[in-house]
């Protein structure tokens, strides 16, 4: 494989540049990374051939400094950057300025990123080639209307900011009576989140499954699909569980899914690895947007269909071709990612802190982790810390071998959703595939641990009883003789 | 040490109605004891909850390390007075572990009488700081007590051994250098004020308990001043600005958790060390021992079986086996720590006297606690004995027995009588501990003795007369005799008038024993006896 | 008994015996990972952090935290009531360092006061809402109550 560049910085953190590294690294080529001191030691440092440090008023605000990580990328002679997900991943002006510094950008043609970036303008050039999006009221096509434009989408309707993305700024709207204040305070929020206060509307499918499409294009016009994953278990618009392929779809379904996204691909002549992310209600399913980069449920479609995509994205940066034409292209089983948090979900899924005293990936199942044992999760980034990726022969397999990896998923230092993920897959209804976004939202006692049975509760008093250095002292203090004759009253 | 042989046929007649008699026996003393520690009036049970407080046994179970015995003393105290309403005497003491500590415990039971002191609390309280005393136990008291019973003053307060004894008690455990913790669950009114004063470490629990010489009544009767409880005497007021008090608790829960905190952290003293080894069961089954011991006080029995029964691996090393043979001396191990045991086998001659008061100084010189089996009647009478010396050789074991240093323990086994009872380390001669068999008795002679000696006097006097006792007559002398006796020389009573520390089932003295020994070695034992003079 | 171990709602108090042995009489020994209770055997991974036990067991991952006998029942009794902070002499409030109204976790700094030249910080007794009663530069007498720590529901 002859790529047009010898090293790859990447220029992200966590579990994706861990991943990311690993192929560069198995690709033969030179490993780099940008990195933030707070996250001191982490398994991407471990891979990576050289380091620099950012620093900004935030670590945040370190790895959106583009001019910095530029710098660092020319400091080190690196060839290509790859800006994983989040972050300057879908920053047009970055992209551009990678490109004009000489450096291959891992990732579509910028111009895609603006097209796509714009919520509004993404779903006129979808609309207009013929692909199907939902009723809505754009504010840019008549803002003096808007409201009442948006009055005759209907209800239920979702106000979206333009500029958004991921989830934020979104509000459901089921009584016109309140439209106008929740399109007032979704304007603000969009002023605050993405410094951009126009919205439009669209129509809300009830009970909606998030269903979204891999893709790969060559950048000339040709493109296709590695079939969808469905992300419908989520909670406040953050997944949580993803899975390929969906259990809801017929095979024409998944066709005609599959077959959109690829044609919407190539109608912006995609270059590189990009997803699809529709909206899907009983039969009938409706664009939302196109992620102009590789997702973190992405290992499901590795697992699926044996695509290593992070590679495909380093050969098409280099002007290679599609791995395959779109039959050949085939998928074999199921399978499932679970999102692990350092979150509380007792306490709302307020989010965690501490040191990561043990840490145990179960063995079996393909864990992408951003910590090392010995590490420290701390305030600054994400709460996503790790994903566990399973793969059998079915669904129900998959849900098994799920659930046997997270009980032996050892993560010890600070609380995660790794319980809550657990009952989550045991639900009835998501056991039966029986799945919607609203889901999560409507079975809030998953959140609530069960009660310890009196064989665990006696177990954890033993333990303390052993390891608590406390407890040990106490139980040694009492005298010999007395220890012997135990709980005896005459 | 050689194992004791045993030769009681255990399929015998006699042995299986010896034991249905005493395990008959055994389960009254447990459901006496059952009654006395937890049978207590609704209304006193309602009262206490609506307080927010715990019952004395939660407190306890509360207190105590999980896992360790507990050896309670004089459960039955009071037993047979006040018309049987002040169980136990109103208190609980006992000997416990309590933050890996040997600790005595004393407590005012506040469902009885309010925790009220009758004469025989006072007594019950007296005795349990002597023996924390005598075995440098710390004390932890947990006062909840309305106070001195008044119709009963004068029974309980001018003497010498009387409530002032509890007072000068704490403060000479203080001066020894033995910490006493207060947990102040209730009130402690008048001299009850100073138990936590005169502790080296006091808690107070707020809401419930309080520290004054005169209660809000009495304030207000003397001076006309009107003032709360806890203003005048509770836990913020004693804790913050008088000094009465050391630690406010919150709670009982966090008052008792204060107290175990305080023991464990008080520097452990460095215990006697005597002869010991790992401890060994019996050899025999203790249970047998309801089945050696007589259904009439006044039968015979092998006191080697009785020991067999108790001392680890039934091994005993036996000092001179063939002399005054009425009184077998030796050395066993009782959970592991080595014991001299003296123990009776008929009426004490001179010989078994000498031989028990050689026996006690090797003990004394050894460093070996001694053990005293009780089963005796009295020292032979007769005119050969007179003439030779038995008073004098009774006064020689008297005088061991005083003057010894190493600790003793005495069991009253059968029957503890007369002078016999002297030479055997009695009540009056300091045993650290002092229990009694269910079945057993004690008085100044046997019951029938005392009702044929009265008789006797009684048929000299018509003699003179020229009378001679007819069968009613003699009946009307010997059955009131008999009568008081089997009252007043029984278990029950001599429990119940604290002339004991409490009654132990025969299978339960081992566990006791083995308690009691630990207990005393927290004292100094001091260097063998210079003893008075022996009459030779 | 050896304290309280604490995860979520649930409290389990300790009373072991001395082997270790649990309440029920079984002998309890970790030896390679594997938790003996009697004979059961449960294997087991663990760490601890302070007070905190963290151990995964069964499939289920806990934090416990263990509560010393005394700091438990104190807790206990305290959320359930008012903590005053008083004034322990006589002297003068230097400066304010936690807000009134906002949320004081235990220990956390609440003002200085001066006395006898001598500052002192007192710190919040308990966790709660935080009510402040003085002002900087307000004098005050012993016992005063400078400010009130009101549970958090």
């Amino acid at each position: 494989m002859r790529f047009g560049f010898d090293s790859v910085l990447v220029a992200n953190r966590g579990e994706i540049a861990a991943r990311i590294l690993r192929t560069v690294k198995a690709a033969g080529l030179r490993a780099l990374l940008v990195a933030h001191e707070v996250d001191g030691e982490t398994p991407a440092m471990l891979l990576a051939d050289d380091v620099r440090m950012l620093s900004g008023e935030t670590p945040v605000a370190a790895f959106l400094d583009g001019a910095q990580i530029l710098e660092a990328a020319a400091s080190m002679g690196a060839g290509a950057v790859h800006p994983g997900y989040g972050f300057l991943s879908e920053n047009a002006a970055f992209a551009r300025a990678v490109e004009a510094a000489g450096i291959v950008w891992i990732g579509p043609a910028p111009e895609t990123i603006d097209l796509m970036g714009d919520k509004v303008s993404a779903r006129r050039f979808v609309a207009d080639r013929g692909f199907p999006v939902a009723p809505s009221a754009i504010e840019d096509d008549d803002p003096a209307n808007f409201a009442a434009n948006a009055r005759l989408v209907g209800t239920p309707l979702l106000i979206k900011p333009s500029a958004g993305g991921g989830g934020k700024g979104m509000r459901i709207v089921r009584d016109l009576t309140l439209l106008e204040e929740e399109i007032a305070t979704a304007r603000s929020e969009g002023e605050r989140y993405f410094g951009d206060g126009r919205l439009f509307v669209e129509r809300y499918i009830e009970n909606p499954r998030h269903i979204e499409v891999q893709v790969l294009g060559d950048g000339q016009g040709n493109a296709i699909h590695l079939f969808e994953r469905e992300c419908s278990l989520q909670r406040r618009f953050q997944k949580i569980v993803e899975e390929a392929p969906s259990p809801a779809l017929s095979e024409a379904e998944r066709n005609d899914i599959c077959e959109a996204a690829a044609g919407i691909a190539r109608a912006c002549a995609y270059r590189g690895a990009g997803t699809v992310e529709f909206i899907y209600g009983t039969g009938s399913f409706y664009f939302l947007e196109m992620n102009t980069r590789l997702q973190v449920e992405h290992p499901v479609t590795e697992a699926i269909t044996g695509v290593d995509l992070v590679a495909q994205q380093l050969a098409i940066a280099s002007g290679s071709p599609l791995p395959a034409g779109q039959d050949g292209i085939v998928r074999a089983g199921h399978a499932i990612e679970a999102r692990i948090y350092a979150e509380d979900p007792a306490s709302g899924f307020a989010p965690t802190t501490g040191p990561v005293l043990r840490l145990v990936p179960p063995a079996g199942a393909r864990f992408d982790a951003g910590l090392l044992e010995g590490g420290r999760v701390h305030a600054s980034f994400d709460p996503m810390i790790a994903k566990l990726i399973v793969h059998a022969a079915d669904r129900e397999a998959a849900l098994a071998a799920m659930d046997d990896a997270l009980s032996r998923l050892t993560l010890l230092g600070l609380t995660t959703n790794i319980g809550y993920l657990r009952r989550l897959l045991a639900d009835a209804d998501v056991a039966a595939g029986r799945m919607h976004t609203g889901l999560i939202a409507e079975k809030p006692e998953i959140a609530a641990a069960p009660p310890l049975g009196d064989e665990t509760r006696d177990a954890l008093t033993a333990l303390a009883a052993l390891v608590v250095p406390d407890v040990a002292r106490r139980l040694d203090a009492v005298p010999a003789l007395h220890a012997m004759m135990g709980r005896w009253q005459n | 040490m050689r194992r004791i042989e045993s030769r009681v046929s255990t399929a015998s007649a006699e042995f299986r109605a010896n034991s249905a008699h005493h395990r008959a026996l055994a389960g009254e003393l447990a459901a006496r004891q059952r009654a006395a520690r937890e049978d207590r009036p609704a209304r006193d049970r309602d009262r206490l909850a609506r307080q927010g407080k715990l019952g004395i046994r939660e407190r306890l179970a509360a207190l105590l390390d999980p896992g360790t015995p507990f050896l309670e003393l004089s459960t039955l105290a009071a037993g047979r007075s006040y018309g049987g309403d002040v169980p136990g005497a109103g208190q609980l003491c006992g000997i416990g572990i309590v933050g890996g500590r040997e600790v005595m415990i004393r407590a005012d039971d506040p469902a009885v009488k309010g925790g009220a002191w009758y004469p025989h609390s006072v007594k019950k309280i007296v005795r349990a700081l002597d023996i924390a005393i005598e075995n440098r136990l710390p004390v932890l008291h947990m006062c909840d007590s309305a106070g001195g019973f008044l119709p009963l003053q004068a029974e309980f307060f001018p003497d010498r051994y009387h409530a002032g004894r509890i007072f000068r008690n704490q403060s000479i455990l203080s001066k020894l250098g033995v910490p006493q913790v207060a947990i102040v669950m209730g009130h402690c009114t008048a001299g009850g004020a100073y138990i936590p004063a005169l502790s080296d470490y006091s808690v107070i629990v707020r809401g419930t308990g309080a520290v004054f010489l005169g209660g809000p009544p009495l304030v207000k009767a003397a001076t006309g001043e009107v003032v709360t409880v806890d203003e005048l005497g509770g836990a913020d007021m004693h804790t913050s600005v008088s000094g009465v008090a050391d630690y406010p608790a919150a709670s009982e829960a966090h008052g008792i958790a204060l107290a175990r905190e305080i023991m464990a952290s008080l520097s452990p003293r460095e215990k006697v060390r005597i002869d010991e080894t790992a401890p060994e069961p019996p050899a025999y089954d203790p249970e047998e021992l309801y089945g050696i011991l007589p259904r009439d006080n006044r039968t015979q029995f092998d006191m080697r079986e009785v020991i067999a029964r108790i001392v680890d691996g039934s091994r005993f090393h036996e000092y001179q086996p063939a002399f005054g043979t009425t009184l077998i001396c030796g050395f066993a191990r009782i959970w592991g720590y080595k014991v001299g045991i003296l123990a009776n086998n008929g009426v004490l001659f001179s010989e078994s006297a000498l031989k028990g008061t050689h026996f006690i100084q090797l003990c004394d010189k050894d460093r070996t606690p001694l053990l005293f089996l009780q089963n005796i009647t009295g020292f032979m009478v007769g005119k050969e004995y007179e003439r030779g010396g038995i008073t004098k050789d009774g006064a020689k074991m008297i005088m061991a027995v005083s003057g010894a240093s190493v600790p003793k323990f005495t069991v009253n086994a059968n029957a503890s009588y007369g002078a016999g009872t002297y030479g055997m380390a009695g009540r009056a001669f300091d045993s650290r501990f002092l229990f009694s068999w269910p079945h057993a008795q004690v008085g100044v002679m046997g019951a029938e003795q005392a009702a044929n000696v009265l008789t006797e006097v009684k048929m000299r006097q018509l003699a003179r007369e020229d009378r001679t006792l007819d069968d009613a007559e003699a009946a009307a002398i010997r059955d009131p005799i008999l009568a008081e006796y089997a009252d007043k020389a029984s278990a029950w009573h001599a429990t119940s008038e604290l002339w004991d520390d409490g009654i132990l089932d025969p299978v339960a003295t081992r566990n006791a024993l083995g308690i009691a020994i630990s207990a005393a070695l927290n004292a100094p034992i001091a260097d063998p006896a210079h003893y008075g003079v022996f009459r030779m | 008994m050896q304290g309280y171990l604490v995860t979520g709602d649930t409290v389990i108090p300790l009373a072991l015996e001395k082997g270790p042995r649990l309440p029920d009489g079984r002998p309890v020994r970790l030896e390679e990972g594997v938790l003996h209770l009697g004979s059961l055997r449960h294997p087991v991974l663990h760490a601890i952090d302070g007070d905190t036990l963290w151990v995964h067991l069964d499939g289920r991952i806990h934090a416990l935290a263990w509560h010393d006998p005394v700091d438990f029942h104190e807790a206990a009794a305290s959320s359930s009531g008012d903590n005053i902070v008083a004034a322990p002499m006589p002297g003068l409030v230097v400066r304010l360092i936690a807000a009134d109204g906002t949320a004081v976790e235990k220990d956390d700094a609440l003002l200085v006061i001066e006395s006898m030249k001598l500052e002192t910080t007192l710190r919040a007794p308990a966790a709660g809402t935080l009510s402040l009663h003085v002002a900087a530069g307000q004098g005050f007498e012993r016992g005063a109550p400078l400010a009130t720590i009101a549970p958090k529901d």
